[in-house]
């Protein structure tokens, strides 16, 4: 009798405890069902939005704004700026500025405008993205104030707002965040000033460039890609009159595509700092001719191995220099580091091709 | 012929801007088929009579649009359809290996409305 009545109160815990555990997982497994319910009725609603703006959005685009148009509620602003956005990021022309005109019709920027000042991230970002592609000016100030949050996507989608908002006043106000924030990737934010008028970005970049120090002026350097190169390749000649850091000077040999610049990077074939003759060694190898033959000779006798192997790539790489000429070379030279560094970049040439 | 018979075959994923298309090309008489990725395209490409004009995506789940167009010019009733691809900023450059195989035509994405119909038109005014 007495182990009966000592397994007793076991029994019930285990009881217990099972039974608790049993409501639990149902509770989970109804928590679950419930959210994925909700969540399939929510999208099912979306897409019955969604297929039902596709058509206002169409024939917008194909040309005519349609005078009636239901005023979306909050609650699908949503899906319904992500259509918005996806049509405005995949047209060019008119149709852009037709749409513009169908979101203000249709209460959108009167929401993007409250999602801008509200405490979402989410909302927020996608306010910015829309206002800034509709150029809306009374947003300026707080969008500006939105790229300087540490937020890394936020403050860059801003910044693109921003300058698609006023270009003019943008540009300068950004400047000093475009140079000093490593956090924005340098080729998206390139993609964004592409879209800023080639005159306008060219002189501000000159301006800020002749007033930055020089670990400031390699980064502007760099966006000069974006210019045309009639009108970048003047602040380049300019920078190399100055005395610079050997990093601007590089920044700037790099920056040369034109053949009639090599008066301009033969200066500095001599320099003291090797990176900067390695540089020099490089350019040549891109557009040197047969007036730089004996320069690049000199360069492959360079006290650094470095130089002179990028020396013997460029050499490898000039269309009038064929294999008899890089023998000959390496027969005639009295360096023996310049037969050795020929010999091994031409084996590397060989494995390689 | 009529402008209201002929028939513009669309291959493009992004079920948006192939919905933006074929809206466009109903609007100016045409009758559309779609066709969302390149295993469906092929498949229409091998049992279908031939449309009056294709707008060919590059970028396409299963085949791309270089397969796409292949099939296309090696097929005797398709060979001499016209082809107008689609294609982004970025596959600029890889727009010659297309028209290298054949295609007349290209728009790039983004893309004008009023440029696709245009020169939409100046083909199917040639037919």
């Amino acid at each position: 009798m007495m182990p009966m009545f000592s397994h007793a109160p076991t029994i019930v815990i285990a009881k217990i405890l099972s039974g608790a555990t049993l409501l639990t997982s149902l509770s989970v497994l109804a928590l679950v069902l419930m959210i994925r319910f909700a969540r399939n009725r929510r999208e099912h609603r979306e897409n019955v939005f969604q297929e039902r703006w596709k058509t206002l959005f169409a024939g917008t685009i194909s040309g005519n704004v349609p005078q009636d148009i239901p005023v979306i509620s909050p609650k699908y602003a949503m899906p319904f700026f992500r259509l918005w956005t996806h049509f405005h990021e995949s047209l060019r022309g008119e149709a852009k500025e037709r749409l513009c005109l169908l979101l203000n019709r249709a209460g959108g920027r009167r929401i993007a405008l409250k999602w801008l000042h509200g405490f979402f991230i989410r909302k927020k970002m996608m306010a910015v993205v829309v206002l800034g592609y509709c150029r809306e000016k009374s947003a300026g100030r707080h969008v500006q104030l939105l790229a300087g949050k540490k937020n890394p996507l936020l403050s860059l989608v801003a910044a693109r707002a921003l300058l698609q908002i006023d270009h003019e006043i943008g540009l300068p106000l950004l400047m000093s965040s475009i140079v000093a924030r490593t956090d924005w990737p340098a080729e998206f934010m390139k993609n964004i000033l592409r879209d800023i008028p080639k005159d306008f970005l060219v002189a501000t970049l000159r301006q800020a460039i002749e007033q930055s120090p020089d670990p400031i002026t390699v980064r502007l350097i760099k966006f000069l890609d974006i210019c045309s190169y009639d009108k970048s390749a003047p602040i380049v000649r300019n920078l190399l009159e100055q005395n610079r850091d050997p990093d601007v000077i590089i920044a700037c040999l790099d920056h040369f595509q034109d053949p009639r610049d090599i008066v301009h990077i033969m200066k500095f074939i001599g320099h003291p700092a090797w990176p900067v003759r390695l540089e020099v060694a490089k350019t040549l190898g891109q557009f040197g001719s047969p007036r730089e033959l004996d320069d690049l000779k000199r360069l492959l006798a360079d006290p650094e191995w470095q130089v002179r192997y990028e020396a013997a790539r460029s050499l490898l790489k000039l269309p009038f220099v064929n294999d008899t000429m890089i023998s000959e070379i390496g027969n005639s030279a009295m360096n023996p580091q310049v037969r050795g560094i020929l010999s091994q970049v031409r084996t590397e040439e060989a494995i390689r091709s | 012929m009529n402008s209201e018979r002929k028939t513009v075959f669309i291959v493009e994923d992004d079920e948006n801007i192939s919905y933006l298309l074929g809206f466009m090309l109903e609007r100016e008489g045409f009758r559309v088929t779609l066709a969302a990725d390149g295993k469906k395209a092929m498949e229409f490409v091998d049992k279908e009579f031939p449309p009056s004009i294709i707008l060919l995506d590059i970028m396409l789940p299963h085949h791309n649009g270089y397969e796409i167009l292949t099939r296309i010019r090696q097929k005797l009733s398709w060979k001499k359809v016209p082809v107008i691809m689609l294609t982004t900023k970025a596959m600029e450059k890889d727009i010659v290996r297309a028209l290298k195989l054949g295609a007349n035509d290209y728009i790039l994405k983004p893309f004008q409305p009023e440029e696709l119909m245009a020169r939409l038109t100046r083909f199917t005014s040639e037919i």
